[in-house]
């Protein structure tokens, strides 16, 4: 049994330009914009000043994330949030979108995150140069430290972004490999213990279950006359030689670990990825004094 | 047809793809949703601020004119007291006039009276006194049996009212 970790799939290359190649995340990231433009689109219209359900939770949500850029990013820096919004609904949707299953989330992708984190970047370096002059700016670089944290910023963001959303489908992957070895290994002992091996561990998973089970009335109690029986019932299956090799464990099991995977970690690292932006965004704007004054 | 990228390789199509991707949604998110809910807020927020602001400025003139009012109806109660009380010194004086009025005018009737009793009593002595000289001179002709001559009548007259008077 081998894993293959590999990056998006090239579903076709377009033959101009030297070939452009569709991925996975290109798709993806398409699918993303057009979602979430229809969504703006659609939500964004016909605003009233006694609003309806739907526009009270839209303004909850706007608010909420200006609220967020108005915390880390000051009062004054607060027509960022904006640009803070769309690049965390980008980010969380790019990883949400790997859970439909059909595609790959588009965050699992370094150019993406890449592109994201150098154009933070590039905002930054923008802001230097119009706040503080070219010459300021240059002269920054006479130090180099001042290069080596300008260019692992965007680096270090990006990789934490790609890698906390890819790995989890790289672990995904590796659980459900190891799970599948874990059934094949447990029905090739039951099986190889002959059909009498199976058929006791039937009768014991149904004994524990009317007889136990059913009378603790706990769920675990439940499932582990369920997985007794399963394995019995798939034992005796394999020793008949009808079924081989049912990847039992893979039910369930995954799920639950793909919730922290998939789920809390798309969440989290699209608030990381926004958080730091506005941080970093922050620093290069000048303070609050010198936005009223100006 | 298709292959698989390298887990970590550089792909600028793709690169270039998501950046348009997402400077359509940065493009269409600020246009479309954020600047617009975000511009009702405020505007919802200043007109709550508005009404706010006005509800103080309402209330501030109604205390002001709360005050004036309190201190016109002190000013009121103040002037009807001394109108009842001017009032009221008028009326005793008035009173007062009247019953000195009445007093005199009991009085001067009291006089008036007095004097009309004192003058039918003097009426009714002078008659009383012609009556009984006529009937006096009548029974001294009768006794005397002759008649009394204008002076001895005077006198007679005169003596008999005297002792008479004396009597009276």
């Amino acid at each position: 049994m081998s894993i293959d970790v590999t990056g998006a799939y090239v579903y076709f290359v377009i033959p101009i330009f030297g070939g452009i190649p569709i991925s996975q995340t290109t798709v993806s990231s398409f699918l993303v914009m057009v979602i979430l433009c229809t969504a703006f689109i659609l939500l964004g219209r016909n605003l009233q000043k006694r609003p309806g359900k739907r526009q009270v939770l839209v303004e909850k949500g706007v608010s909420m994330i200006t609220d967020l850029t108005a915390s880390a990013m000051g009062i004054h820096n607060v027509h960022w949030a904006p640009f803070m919004g769309c690049l965390f609904l980008c980010s969380i949707c790019g990883s949400y979108i790997g859970l439909t299953g059909f595609f790959r989330s588009a965050t699992a992708d370094i150019n993406c995150t890449a592109v994201w984190a150098l154009m933070v970047s590039f905002i930054i370096w923008f802001n230097n140069i119009k706040h503080n002059g070219i010459g300021k700016f240059l002269k920054n670089y006479i130090n180099p430290m001042n290069i080596i944290s300008d260019v692992s910023q965007p680096l270090s963001m990006s990789f934490r972004h790609f890698s906390n959303v890819s790995v989890g489908g790289v672990i995904s992957a590796l659980i459900y490999a190891a799970l599948s070895l874990l059934s094949s290994v447990i029905l090739g002992l039951v099986a190889s213990a002959g059909w009498l091996m199976g058929s006791a561990l039937i009768i014991a998973g149904l004994l524990l279950f009317f007889l136990w089970a059913r009378k603790t009335k706990k769920l675990l109690h439940k499932i582990l006359a369920a997985v007794t029986f399963i394995i019995g019932f798939f034992g005796l299956l394999q020793s008949l030689h009808i079924l081989s090799d049912v990847p039992i464990f893979t039910y369930g099991i995954p799920a639950v670990l793909s919730v922290y995977f998939d789920f809390f970690s798309g969440l989290i690292q699209a608030l990381v990825f926004t958080l730091l932006s506005m941080v970093y965004i922050a620093g290069s704007l000048p303070g609050p004094e010198a936005a009223e004054a100006a | 047809m298709g292959y698989f990228e390298e887990f970590i390789g550089v792909n600028l199509w793709t690169a270039l793809f998501t950046l348009l991707n997402t400077l359509t949604v940065i493009f269409v998110g600020t246009k479309f949703l954020f600047k617009p809910v975000m511009k009702m807020i405020a505007e919802r927020q200043k007109e709550i601020d508005d009404m706010y602001a006005e509800a103080d400025t309402a209330k501030t003139e109604a205390l002001a004119l709360e005050d004036a009012y309190k201190q016109k109806l002190s000013l009121a109660t103040q002037t009807g007291e001394r109108i009842v009380k001017e009032a009221v010194a008028r009326g005793q004086a008035r009173e007062e006039e009247i019953l000195r009025q009445a007093n005199a005018e009991a009085s001067a009737i009291m006089d008036k009276a007095a004097a009309d009793i004192a003058m039918e009593k003097k009426k009714a002595i002078n008659d009383a006194k012609d009556e009984i000289s006529e009937l006096a001179m009548a029974i001294a002709e009768k006794a005397v049996g002759r008649e009394i001559s204008d002076r001895d009548h005077a006198v007679l007259v005169d003596s008999f009212i005297d002792e008479l008077g004396d009597t009276l």
